[in-house]
């Protein structure tokens, strides 16, 4: 569901910045490999904090870098409020 | 003291660099290029020159040539030279040293506004030719190497140091070096590049290229493979490298961040990731050279530093600059200006707001406001000067905000036109006005509509800290 919410954040904020998005994104696509680079993953974040209402990076107590889009699902879905 | 001195006193055979391709340079072998090369260019001795090469490995062959033997030196990127000649120009060089055979031919330079004389460097790229431990027994000059600042407005300022001031910080205990193997990926040509260089140069240690390009990923891969256990990188690259698979492989006992604010979630997630590692958080600047180490991993440093630094006195002034002195007598200044980079003191301004919290220091950030994406520096100014040209903005004000991507982002607030319609769809408008007018990363991530903007006394927009 939340891997849903942040492919289709992935295509929004690619849109908006003209990069082209990788065609298959599932749970071991290494994030740098999507098409999106610092910038805008950095954007997304802010994009998803709009779409669900938080932000995970901010209340992470260990944090990590996800590496793969599973890393990110991880993220969103152990420091949901 | 020069890099060739330094090199003699490392064990025969000690292997000093290799880069992506396997090509390797050891410890005699860098003696007799230097050799050769100072044999067949008397005419350098002495003279300001420019090195413009393309790979790192042609550019510290040639330093070790060249450090000893030309009044003044400075490191170029070919490509970047090739866009904007114009710095080579500002060093005041008399010779051009280059492995490229189009800046060779003597009209090219010229075309450029170059007036040096084109020195083609042999033996810089490939194998080097017969081994000798013989360096000519020529007396050796004190070689100014001139470093531009990362520079956030106008053109750079070129700043020339010793080969004592940048050394300043350097370890050189070769037995512990011996063991260490560090990899590079700052610019060769700047600051925080040469820093690694001579790190790994003077403990005795090996230094591994990047690939080329900046491809991070490849990079990384290659100094899985050869084993690199030291790095050095921006907390920006940092934040970029532990995004990379390959990154899994690295076996670092040393991490060092500089360059940019350490925040606590690239500190903690580097001590988590390599928990065999030390990690520090240097920090220096161009002008002041090295001026402390922060290893407790925590972000911004303790206020002891202000007593116990042992390479600078550090003070913080009344209105949060951070102010540095270096202790030695080595010392930077700015070369072909006559301008002072210290006050009359000896203290050198970094730029950086600090704000003591209990007995911490922390980074506010830059004095000018300027905010750094990602490694790319954004003026607040320019942001609000675009918003502003949007029909219905009365007042904008630009701002950072943290991001655990790129460190900070760039934020907006915006007072619409009391005679404007609508407002509610403003913060859009500004958005998309803002994405056609500037570089991706100076476009606000956020527009938030808000009813009046803070200004100081004099009128000026005060904006949010981080």
């Amino acid at each position: 569901m939340i891997q849903e919410k942040i492919v289709k954040a992935m295509h929004t904020v690619a849109a908006d910045s003209g990069a082209t998005l990788a065609a298959d994104i599932g749970p071991d696509t290494v994030l740098l490999e999507t098409g999106l680079d610092s910038l805008g993953f950095a954007r997304l974040v802010v994009h998803l904090e709009d779409a669900l209402g938080y932000d995970p990076f901010a209340v992470m107590e260990e944090p990590y870098y996800p590496r793969t889009l599973q890393d990110l699902i991880e993220i969103y879905e152990k420091n949901a409020p | 003291m020069s890099l060739l001195s330094q090199i003699q006193k490392l064990p025969r055979g000690t292997k000093l660099w290799v880069d992506d391709t396997g090509l390797e340079t050891d410890r005699n072998g860098a003696m007799a290029l230097a050799s050769l090369f100072r044999q067949r260019h008397p005419e350098i001795r002495n003279k300001t020159v420019a090195i413009v090469v393309k790979a790192p490995m042609a550019s510290v062959r040639a330093l070790c040539a060249l450090d000893g033997f030309a009044a003044a030196l400075m490191m170029f990127d070919l490509d970047e030279f090739k866009r904007a000649p114009k710095p080579v120009a500002r060093l005041g060089a008399d010779f051009l040293v280059t492995d490229d055979d189009d800046l060779c031919a003597p009209e090219r330079l010229q075309k450029s506004g170059v007036r040096a004389t084109p020195v083609r460097l042999t033996h810089q790229s490939g194998p080097v030719p017969e081994a000798t431990d013989d360096v000519s027994e020529v007396e050796e000059v004190a070689t100014s190497w001139v470093v531009p600042t990362s520079g956030t407005t106008a053109q750079p300022k070129l700043v020339g140091h010793s080969l004592a001031s940048l050394s300043r910080a350097v370890k050189s205990d070769h037995r512990k070096g011996a063991d260490i193997r560090w990899g590079l990926l700052y610019n060769l040509n700047r600051f925080a590049g040469i820093q690694v260089f001579l790190q790994a140069l003077m403990g005795g240690s090996l230094l591994v290229f990047p690939a080329p390009d900046g491809d991070l990923s490849k990079s990384v891969r290659g100094f899985a493979k050869v084993g690199i256990n030291a790095l050095s990188a921006t907390p920006t690259l940092w934040r970029k490298l532990l995004m990379v698979p390959a990154s899994e492989d690295l076996d670092l006992v040393r991490i060092t961040l500089g360059g940019e604010i350490a925040d606590g979630s690239v500190l903690k997630s580097l001590a988590s990731r390599y928990p065999g590692a030390r990690v520090v958080h240097i920090y220096a600047s161009t002008e002041a050279g090295v001026g402390f180490s922060v290893k407790d991993g925590l972000p911004g440093f303790p206020a002891t530093m202000l007593q116990e630094a042992p390479l600078v006195d550090v003070r913080v002034r009344d209105d949060g600059m951070l102010l540095l002195r270096p202790k030695g007598q080595a010392r930077a200044r700015y070369h072909n200006a006559d301008e002072n980079l210290e006050d009359h003191e000896g203290f050198i301004e970094t730029g950086d707001l600090v704000e003591l919290k209990e007995d911490r220091y922390l980074f506010l950030g830059r004095e000018n406001g300027s905010i750094n994406v990602g490694g790319n520096k954004v003026h607040p100014e320019e942001v609000e000067r675009t918003i502003l040209q949007v029909d219905g903005v009365a007042m904008a004000s630009v701002g950072a905000r943290k991001s655990p991507f790129t460190g900070t982002l760039v934020q907006a607030q915006v007072v619409a036109h009391p005679d404007h319609g609508d407002p509610s769809t403003l913060p859009e408008t500004v958005m998309a006005h803002c994405k056609r007018h500037l570089a991706p990363f100076k476009v606000p991530v956020k527009v938030l509509l808000t009813d009046a903007i803070e200004t100081s006394v004099s009128g000026k927009v005060t904006r949010g800290k981080l």
